[in-house]
Formats: C-alpha cells, sequence, structure tokens
C-alpha cells in the first residue's frame, strides 16, 4: 500500500511530506508511548497516535517512519508541522478513531495480502 | 535556641548540556553567573534521567549558591518526576540504576540533540550514548518507591503541561503514592492550581533549558538555613517552613 493509498483509505488530510505519497508502507503501529514506539516500531512503519508534541517528528525520524498519523481529530503543535517540513516528514490527520483508522487499515493490508 | 527563618529564591528545575534539548551554554561557570544576577541562592539541577554532570555542578558551585542534586525521570507511563536527594552519592546510585534501566536506543544528536558530559572542571569529557528522553524500565509506583529507598524526595514535574506529566498520562494524582509536593510550570498560575489541588505543597521553577531562562520563575523557600533537613521541611511545611510562590 503506497501512502496515498493510505490516505485515502482513512479519509485523511496531508499536513506536510505530499511528495512523498509515493512510498509504500511496509505495516502500522499503533500507540501512544513513545518510549514504546521507539522499541517496537519498525523502518516503513506508519504510526497512529494522538499525540501531537514536536517529539514525534524526532521518533519518526529516528526509526525512519512512512508517516505519522494523528488520529481522532488530534492536530499537531505549530512546532511539529514546522520540524516535519524541515525534515520532510509525512504528517497526516484523520477524524476517525484510532479503532476505526486501525481497522481499516488492517482490512486493507490483508486484502492485498490475498 | 531558635535559629530565625529567612527567605531564598530557589529554581528547582534545570536542564545541563547533558539533557539533549539542553542548550550548549548550560554549562556550570555560566548557569551559575546567571543565578548569582538573578539573585537565585538555591539550584537543583535535574537532566532527563541522568546524574551524569552532577560531580561537575557539585565541585563547581560557588559558596553563595546551594546546589541540590536531582534528576528528571521518565516513567514507563512517561510521566515526569523531580527526584532530588539528599547528596552527591545517593544521587550517582539512582543514576546507575537509571541508566541500567533505558532501553537500548542510542541518541541521535541531529534530531533529539547532543548530551555532553563534564568532567568535574566542568570541561568536556564525553557524550551519554543512550538516549536519554526515553522511559526506564520502572513504573511510577516503582519509581517512587525506589527513590524514597535512597532517601529522596520525588514529585511530579509540570502537572499542568500537556505532555509528558502526571495529568497528561494518567489523568490524576494516585493518593496512594502519597506525594506531598506537586511542580508546576513557568506557563501557569499558581492560585488556579492550589484550588485544583488543595493540600499539596506546590513548587514552581523554570525547568531552564536555556540561560536566559534561570531564575525566571522561582520558589521562595522560608528555612533557618541551606540544608537537606530544612528544605525537607519547607517542602512539608511544617515549623513555620514554607515554600511561596509568586
Amino acid at each position: 500500500m503506497t501512502l496515498k493509498e493510505l490516505a485515502a483509505g482513512i479519509e485523511a488530510e496531508v499536513v506536510t511530506g505530499e511528495e512523498r505519497l509515493g512510498e509504500k508502507i511496509t505495516g502500522v503501529y499503533v500507540s501512544d508511548l513513545l518510549s514504546d514506539v521507539m522499541g517496537h516500531a519498525r523502518e516503513g512503519e506508519v504510526w497512529l497516535t494522538i499525540q501531537t508534541h514536536t517529539n514525534v517528528v524526532a521518533v519518526a525520524l529516528l526509526l525512519n517512519l512512512a508517516a505519522v498519523v494523528f488520529t481522532a481529530g488530534a492536530k499537531p503543535d505549530a512546532l511539529t508541522v514546522e520540524k516535519a517540513k524541515k525534515e520532510g516528514t509525512v504528517l497526516l490527520t484523520t477524524h476517525l478513531s484510532t479503532f476505526e483508522t486501525a481497522g481499516r487499515l488492517y482490512l486493507k493490508q490483508n486484502e492485498k495480502a490475498t | 535556641m531558635k535559629r530565625p527563618l529567612k527567605t531564598y529564591n530557589a529554581d528547582l528545575h534545570l536542564h545541563t548540556v547533558l539533557s539533549p534539548c539542553g542548550d550548549g551554554q548550560m554549562v556550570p561557570e555560566l548557569i551559575f553567573s546567571q543565578a548569582l544576577k538573578n539573585q537565585v541562592k538555591v539550584l537543583a539541577i535535574t537532566d532527563h534521567n541522568s546524574t551524569g554532570n552532577l560531580p561537575a555542578f557539585l565541585r563547581c558551585c560557588p559558596p553563595e549558591i546551594w546546589v541540590i542534586p536531582g534528576m528528571e525521570v521518565q516513567t514507563k507511563e512517561e510521566i515526569h518526576l523531580i527526584c532530588l536527594f539528599p547528596g552527591l552519592e545517593p544521587a550517582m546510585e539512582w543514576g546507575r540504576t537509571v541508566r541500567a534501566l533505558l532501553p537500548p536506543v542510542r541518541n541521535e544528536k541531529g534530531y533529539f540533540g547532543p548530551q555532553i558530559i563534564l568532567d568535574e572542571r566542568g570541561k568536556i569529557s564525553g557524550e551519554e550514548e543512550l538516549l536519554l528522553l526515553n522511559s526506564i524500565g520502572l513504573s511510577l509506583e516503582e519509581t517512587v518507591v525506589q527513590v524514597r529507598n535512597l532517601g529522596g524526595i520525588i514529585y511530579p514535574a509540570h502537572i499542568d503541561r500537556p505532555a509528558f506529566s502526571i495529568n497528561s498520562q494518567i489523568g490524576f494524582i494516585p493518593a496512594t503514592l502519597e506525594f506531598r509536593v506537586l511542580e508546576i510550570s513557568a506557563r501557569t498560575s499558581w492560585e488556579q492550581t492550589s484550588r485544583q489541588h488543595p493540600g499539596y505543597t506546590l513548587v514552581q521553577a523554570s525547568d531552564a533549558h536555556y540561560l536566559p531562562q534561570i531564575g525566571v520563575k522561582t520558589s521562595t523557600l522560608q528555612m533557618a538555613g541551606l540544608d537537606w533537613d530544612e528544605l525537607l521541611l519547607a517542602l512539608n511545611r511544617q515549623e513555620g517552613r514554607d515554600v511561596i510562590l509568586h
């Protein structure tokens, strides 16, 4: 699945990183604890979270994640957006709940696999 | 004879060059001169998850200032707490415990910033390689118990902040942990917080990451002298000792 397909599937708006939407994702990781993400998420995955502060971008860069999706209507802080623009990190927002977002992505990924 | 009570301007939360988010100027000489300029008599050195620069700050401290060895620890729940210790030894012991409990994630200076360790003269001696902006492998309760077992004081940091605070992470202050003290950030008003959290001693501090922030928000300690027992009395608001916010 590409980031563009992912964004369409979860009714997401692109905040930053429009130019990278052709990239493929390797999976999805869901967590609101940054330390948990640093320990368990893998390169190329998309991270679903409601955390919106700037350290989110640092973690995404550290792990080379494909994108960060802010779920449940969460909007990234201004500093977060600024940093993501500077670093080329893809940030998306969706009004869907984390459950709905993860559920749709799970179905979408499995439908591709079969 | 009873010693007379005096007031001391205290900044009980600040970062040094060891914290990845701490500015490169946060070294002993410059921090102390800024503190003296702003009439700060008591400083707590509280780097993220490390006590690595405490020897430098305690050894380089001018006689007019009291440096309290401390740490801003981050628990599993991503709650930040201020730990203060009666001396360098228990603080360093806690530092060793915490380092062994940090996840094996290396710091990427480009994203988080450098983590510089100073020697006892305050000169650069190396860098901490493990990322300090991370959670140690202890829960809130486990952390509180361990710090108290070492003779330290521990209390939730910047409880009004929307990230990394006890309120943002678990939404309330568990009575079972018997906190006596709560820290509020420089951006909030203590009047409002004291209405929301009656019965606690509030401490307000700068959480300085840059020199000009030092002493901008302080707490006034009303005590009979600059020592640990007096600090405990002030934080517990006993025997006329007190913490006064402005």
